[in-house]
């Protein structure tokens, strides 16, 4: 059983979203900013799969529709706070 | 919209499973510093939840709430940095490979999963408890004391080194014939002399340990032909040595 295709498995997801390239330049004032720390708080969908062999698949989304109906999806809260890091040799200690 | 198959999930794997994918996306993140400047990292993630926990008089599931269900619990998860040294000040030592788990030792499900719920998961683990004077039988309810579970430990302990029986010789040059029995795992327990009888008569172990019983018998306690030894190693290993004096062919047997 696969997670849904209109999902990505959370390590993907949250992968994903840290892909930031976190420079922001103006040529024209020639200001650069740089982001240090983001606070992501978004909601998303989940799908959870049971398969006895590999444990539990975790799927998510974020909201897949955004038209307004009578029965609405759940949507789950994530939280996700990133932090710059130096391109050292020593990464990972972290999440 | 996407299909959710619903399933019931208990924490611990759900755990499990999130762990395994936040490593995957460390593992991505780390691919990814390789050619560029600056990453960023994942210092936490929390995760809101809304579901229905059940109870099914054993353990917790839960199921996560359907659309249009209304009056959902919400459980809030939240995954924090670690680091090698506060893992290591944190958990447990991992259980070893010899080491017997409270799996493998013949204990009811009762008892075992009230030895679980105390962060019992190894025999060692029981013993520390014991050495320190916990007073395991209050803490549970009476289900468990150490004095039932010695012995399980003891048999247990005894299963993963079973003695073996390699070469029996009868030695005729004192004044008593001597029975010497070769082999491994022989006398373990301290607390407790080998016994031997042959031919039903009890006969003194001159000496016993680990690689050698060394049986001295009275001169007509052994007869032409077959000869039956039996010896109590302890009291889970006991031994049925058929020993025909003629040939020195023998038979043996194990119980536990």
């Amino acid at each position: 059983m696969e997670i849904d295709e209109a999902m990505l498995e959370m390590g993907g997801f949250v992968s994903q979203m840290v892909d930031l390239d976190g420079i922001l330049f103006d040529l024209e004032e020639k200001v650069l900013v740089q982001l240090e720390k983001a606070d992501l708080e978004i909601p998303i969908q989940l799908e959870i799969l049971n398969t006895n062999d590999e444990g539990l698949k975790i799927g998510c989304s974020p909201p897949l529709y955004y038209v307004e109906t009578t029965v609405l999806p759940v949507f789950h809260q994530l939280k996700v706070n990133i932090e710059i890091t130096e391109n050292k040799a020593s990464h990972g200690d972290s999440l | 919209m996407a299909t959710v198959s619903n399933a019931m999930w208990n924490l611990e794997s759900f755990i499990d499973s999130l762990v395994v994918e936040l490593d995957k996306a460390r593992e991505t993140l780390a691919i990814k510093a390789i050619n560029k400047p600056l990453t960023y990292t994942v210092k936490d993630v929390g995760l809101d939840l809304h579901l229905f926990p059940t109870y099914n008089g054993d353990e917790v599931k839960f199921i996560t709430a359907q659309p249009g269900q209304s009056g959902a619990s919400r459980l809030s998860i939240q995954l924090g940095s670690i680091t090698d040294q506060q893992i290591r000040q944190t958990t447990r030592e991992p259980v070893s490979k010899d080491a017997i788990t409270i799996d493998k030792i013949d204990v009811d499900n009762e008892t075992r999963k009230s030895l679980r719920k105390m962060g019992v998961t190894s025999v060692n683990d029981l013993e520390k408890l014991e050495n320190k004077n916990v007073d395991i039988a209050n803490v549970s309810n009476n289900k468990i004391s150490y004095k039932n579970l010695a012995d399980i430990i003891k048999k247990s302990k005894r299963h993963s080194t079973p003695p073996s029986v390699g070469k029996v010789s009868l030695n005729m040059s004192g004044a008593k014939p001597i029975i010497i029995v070769d082999g491994n795992n022989l006398h373990l327990d301290a607390g407790f002399e080998p016994v031997a009888v042959v031919n039903n008569k009890l006969v003194h172990v001159l000496t016993s340990d680990n690689r050698k019983l060394e049986i001295e018998v009275g001169p007509d306690t052994l007869k032409k032909g077959k000869n039956e030894l039996v010896m109590t190693l302890d009291p889970f290993a006991i031994f049925k040595i058929d020993i025909n004096q003629q040939d020195n062919e023998r038979e043996q047997r194990k119980t536990f």
